[in-house]
Parts: C-alpha cells; structure tokens; sequence
C-alpha cells in the first residue's frame, strides 16, 4: 500500500510540476534568507570585531609604578585568551641638542592613526618625527639627527601628525629605544580585545599579575560592543521579518493550492479516504516541497552569506553545520504547517458541500 | 427482495431551508430506484445523506442493519468505501490521473491497486482504447462511463447516482443508461439515481417523486 501512496504521489507531483515548483521557490527563498542572515549574523562579531581593531587598543596595560614590564610577562600578557591583536610600547627620553625629545618605540608597521608625510621606518634606525618636533628643530624627510650618548645616527623617513601630545614625540622601533635608552622590558602593552571579554580580562589581569595596572579605554571598548550589539538585533530583526513575511507568503501559497484542490479532497472522501489518508497525502506533498526548498535553500543561502562576506568583511564567512538546523528545520516546519492548517479545514467540510462547488 | 436501505423520518435543515421534511422509505437489494423531482424538492439532498457524505438533522438511515448516522466519521468513510459507489453530475475525475488511474484511485482507498482490474472495468464500459488518456482528453460522455468504471471497481452493493446523464446529449444518456441497465442486469447492485428527467426515470424500476423536501410519489414501472 505504501509503494501505490508513493506512486499516487509522485504522479501528483509530476503533473502538477509548475505548482510543486512554486511551492518549492516559497520554501527555497525562505530558506536562502534565513540561511544567509544565519551565518552572517553568527560571524559577524568575529568579523566586525576584526574590522572594529583597526580603530586600536581598547586596553592598556601598563608597570605598576615607574619601572617596565619585563618581555616574558608582556608575551604572557598578551597570549591570554580574548586578546585580538597587541603591540608593545617603550618610552623614553633622548637630548637632541638642547631640547629633550620624547621617543616611542613601538611595531611601527602596527602604528594608526597617524598622517605621515614622507614614509614610514622600515630600519631600526629610521624613525618619522612628530610634527610640533619638526616644526621646533626644522627637520624634514631625509635628514639625520644624532642624539646625545646613543651612539647612532638616525635617519628622518617622514613628519607624522595626529592632531594630539604625540606629535611632541619621535616614533622609532622597539629595540632602537631600547639601544638609545639601555631600558630593558616594554612601557606599556596595548590589548585590543574581545568587547564581551573587556571585564573579565581586566579582572583576570590584576589577579595573575598584580604588579600591573590595567586600563580599559571605555570610549572605543563600549562603542565597539554598543555597535556589534545594534548590528546583532538589526539582523535578528530582519530575520524574524524575513521569515515571518515569508511564512505568510508560502501560507497563501499553499492554501491557494489547496482551495484549487477542493475537489480532489472531496473526490477522496467520497471514495471512502480517511481524513487521515488525505492529510497524509497532503503533508507528504509539502514535505518533499519542503525538502527541496530546503536543501537548495541552504546552497543559495550559504553561496549568498560568502558573497555578502567576501564584499563587506574581504573573507569567506565560516559555515558551521550546526548554524544550518535552524534554517533546515525552520523549512521543513514552514512547508508542513503552512499546508496542514488549509488542509485541516477543507477535511471538515463535508464532501458534498465540496462536490457541488460551494 | 430484502430490505437493504431504510430512511425513517429524514429531516435535513440548512441555515435558512429546510431541504428535507421528515422521509420515510425503504429500497430493497438489486432494486433500480429514480427519485424524480424539480430542483430543490431535497433529492440531491437525500441521495448525499443515503451516500453518508452528509448528515440529517434528525431521522435515521439504516443500511443494511447498520445505522450510519451513529458512525464516527472515519468508519463512515470505511463503509462508504466497503458499500457504496457515486457517480455524479460533474464527473468529478482527477486531472493529472489518466482513466486507468482514476479507476485504480478508487481501489486504493479501498483495499490495492490492480491496474489488470482498472483496465478490465474501462474495457467493460466501453473505454478498452482510453486508458492513458487523461479526463480532459476524454469526451463528456467517456468521462461519465469514466466514472461508472470507478464506482463500480470495488463491487459496491448500493450505486449512487446524481444527474449522471445532466450534462450529456440524448444519444450520450441513452448509450450511459444502456450500460449502467447490463451491469446493473449482471452485478445486481442496488441503483439509486437522482434525475429531474422523465426519459432518465423512466429506466427504472420503481420510481419515487419528491417535492419541496417530501415524497409524493411511489410507483413501480413495469416492463
């Protein structure tokens, strides 16, 4: 019996291929949408984040008291887990002439924020000028300056300006101030990390290393989490739309297909079928609808997530499997339900009352 | 002839009319019973309430001995499917099924599908050379013939038929008529046909005239 179930199936399913199809379409587009917004949306702090870093350090991580912070504390520092990128810093003072210069040593290819007219140190012995230094000792791009005891000639690659106290300084690499200063360890360690994580790393800092005082640069860390969390809502808004309409779409659909069948369901109850038998009949239709909607709307939504990724974000969006049930799920559900409640109703309505056309 | 349906005291009440207005009769087995009447004297409601595809406001139908309006809806489905067969107005056939598969329809809801036995029944009414042809290529009169092979597949004791001639020509009704006469003559079924169509009536055995929901007539027809 349950091969001739199937064969009546497939046969209504054949014949009525344009319909199966459009019902399918309703299913598929559901599904892409919601696939999509899924892995968009599930990727998207690790990505925003990512792009939000770019905007700098949201921690500050510095010796409690005058003295620096050994290497190997900073390298443990910065290895904990939530820190998404890090950078160390090391100041000090050199006399150029008269006039006693504050000098930053950092990772000069990690530097922001910073206008450089002239270019960028590549050598451990260039550095770029701030601009109010410049201005007061008339350097420009391509000049040396010798500071006093260092023992080294340096050569001026750029003037840098950002508007604040740092163009009162000297931007250098690392090992160069420490060559020119003897200061061993780093100043201050520069954490950009996780936004969710800002306050348990703070706490975790202070009871692993209690030497250190930490900072947490509140402006960019609580922007950066008020933003990823707006993002997050706005596109779980637009999903629960997106599903809703299109609940309420692929509903229509299938109870216009079922109104357009009203004579088949009366036919078969006239002909001795069970409420049951016809619902079965219908239910299994919808699931294979639902099926391929589903199945080529989970493809279209995850070729749809790594096209919107690799334009917005410039990386492929990570697919994990278990962010597809609900999307699979959410198909499947739609499908038979959307055509369970029209079907329902047209078994109570008694045969003859569909026979006659009413 | 044994009693094989009894209606006592058929009452069929709608929102606003009242379709049937207290029926009494009995119909016996092999019996080819027209009920004749004007549209809206209640046949049409009558012959779906004999049929169980609808309930009476009061009253009872008895078929043999079983009373169908204590059934739940599925086991009146079931007996639906074990004793009666409906041939209607509108041929009622499903599109995307070719004839063989209209008629092997109707042996899934009761039991299995056999496509020698469809076949063998489309041959019998006359459709050996349409049987993968689907109701739209078929003409009005194959299409009720159509439905006659599917009625009767399952060897239902009570046929029912609603104006199965209303929308055929005369030489259709009379070629319908003639077929539904030789297995009727064959499997002694019981017929029971709505028709307001004295030449349709006139093939029957006995015929019972209603009006205005209530019988006003019951004669015998003879030879």
């Amino acid at each position: 019996m349950r091969g001739w179930f199937f064969y009546f199936l497939r046969r209504a399913i054949q014949q009525r291929m344009g319909r199966f199809l459009i019902s399918s379409f309703s299913v598929l587009l559901t599904v892409s949408l919601l696939t999509a917004l899924m892995i968009i949306s599930t990727g998207l702090r690790q990505k925003m984040g990512r792009q939000l870093s770019a905007y700098g350090a949201n921690m500050i991580v510095s010796a409690d008291g005058s003295g620096s912070i050994p290497i190997e504390t900073a390298q443990r520092v910065s290895a904990l887990s939530g820190v998404r990128e890090f950078d160390y810093h090391l100041y000090g003072e050199i006399s150029l002439g008269s006039e006693v210069v504050e000098v930053v040593g950092l990772d000069v290819s990690k530097a922001r924020g910073l206008r450089v007219r002239g270019g960028m140190p590549s050598e451990e012995d260039e550095v770029i000028v701030g601009r109010m230094i410049a201005d007061l000792l008339g350097l420009k791009a391509g000049d040396a300056i010798v500071p006093e005891g260092g023992g080294m000639e340096l050569k001026v690659t750029g003037i840098f300006e950002t508007g604040s106290d740092e163009d009162a300084s000297i931007i250098m690499s690392l090992d160069a101030v420490r060559r020119l200063t003897g200061i061993r360890g780093v100043s201050a360690i520069l954490l950009n990390v996780e936004p969710s994580m800002i306050e348990s790393m703070v706490s975790r800092i202070r009871q692993d290393f209690p030497y250190l005082r930490v900072k947490t640069i509140r402006q960019i860390a609580v922007a950066e989490e008020r933003l990823l969390r707006k993002i997050q809502l706005l596109l779980s808004l637009v999903t629960i739309v997106v599903v809703f309409s299109s609940a309420v779409s692929l509903a229509s659909t299938m109870g216009a297909n079922v109104i357009e069948r009203m004579e088949e369901i009366g036919l078969m109850m006239a002909l001795g079928a069970r409420k049951g038998d016809v619902r079965r009949f219908f239910f299994y239709e919808a699931l294979f609808e639902g099926v391929a909607g589903t199945v080529g709307g989970i493809i279209v939504g995850v070729v749809m997530a790594e096209g919107i990724s690799i334009s917005a974000f410039g990386s492929y969006a990570s697919v994990d499997p278990l962010y597809l049930l609900l999307p699979l799920f959410t198909g499947l559900l739609l499908s038979v339900t959307a055509i369970s409640i029209p079907v329902r109703d047209a078994v109570r309505v008694s045969p003859s009352v569909i026979l006659r056309g009413e | 002839m044994k009693e094989i349906i009894r209606v006592e005291g058929l009452r069929k009440e709608y929102s606003t009319t009242v379709a049937l207005r207290g029926v009494d009769m009995i119909i016996r087995e092999g019996e080819w019973l027209s009920i004749m009447g004007p549209s809206g004297s209640g046949k049409s409601t009558l012959l779906n309430i004999l049929g169980g595809l609808d309930r009476p406001t009061e009253g009872r139908v008895i078929i043999d001995g079983t009373d169908i309006n204590d059934l739940r809806e599925d086991d009146l489905s079931v007996f639906r499917r074990e004793n009666i067969g409906f041939v209607f107005q509108q041929s009622h056939l499903i599109p995307y099924l070719d004839a063989t598969e209209n008629v092997m329809l109707a042996q899934y809801f009761h039991s299995i599908p056999d496509r020698a036995e469809a076949e063998e029944a489309l041959r019998r009414v006359g459709l050996g050379h349409r049987l993968r042809h689907r109701p739209s290529q078929l003409s009005g009169g194959e299409q009720q013939r159509l439905c006659i092979a599917r009625a009767l597949i399952n060897n239902p004791r009570i046929l029912l038929a609603d104006e199965p001639t209303g929308n055929l020509d005369r030489a259709n009704t009379k070629m319908i008529l003639e077929l539904l006469k030789r297995l009727h003559t064959e499997e002694h079924f019981t017929v029971v046909l709505v028709t307001h169509d004295p030449y349709v009536s006139g093939w029957a055995e006995r015929i019972v005239h209603m009006e205005d929901g209530r019988i006003t007539g019951d004669e015998s027809v003879t030879g």
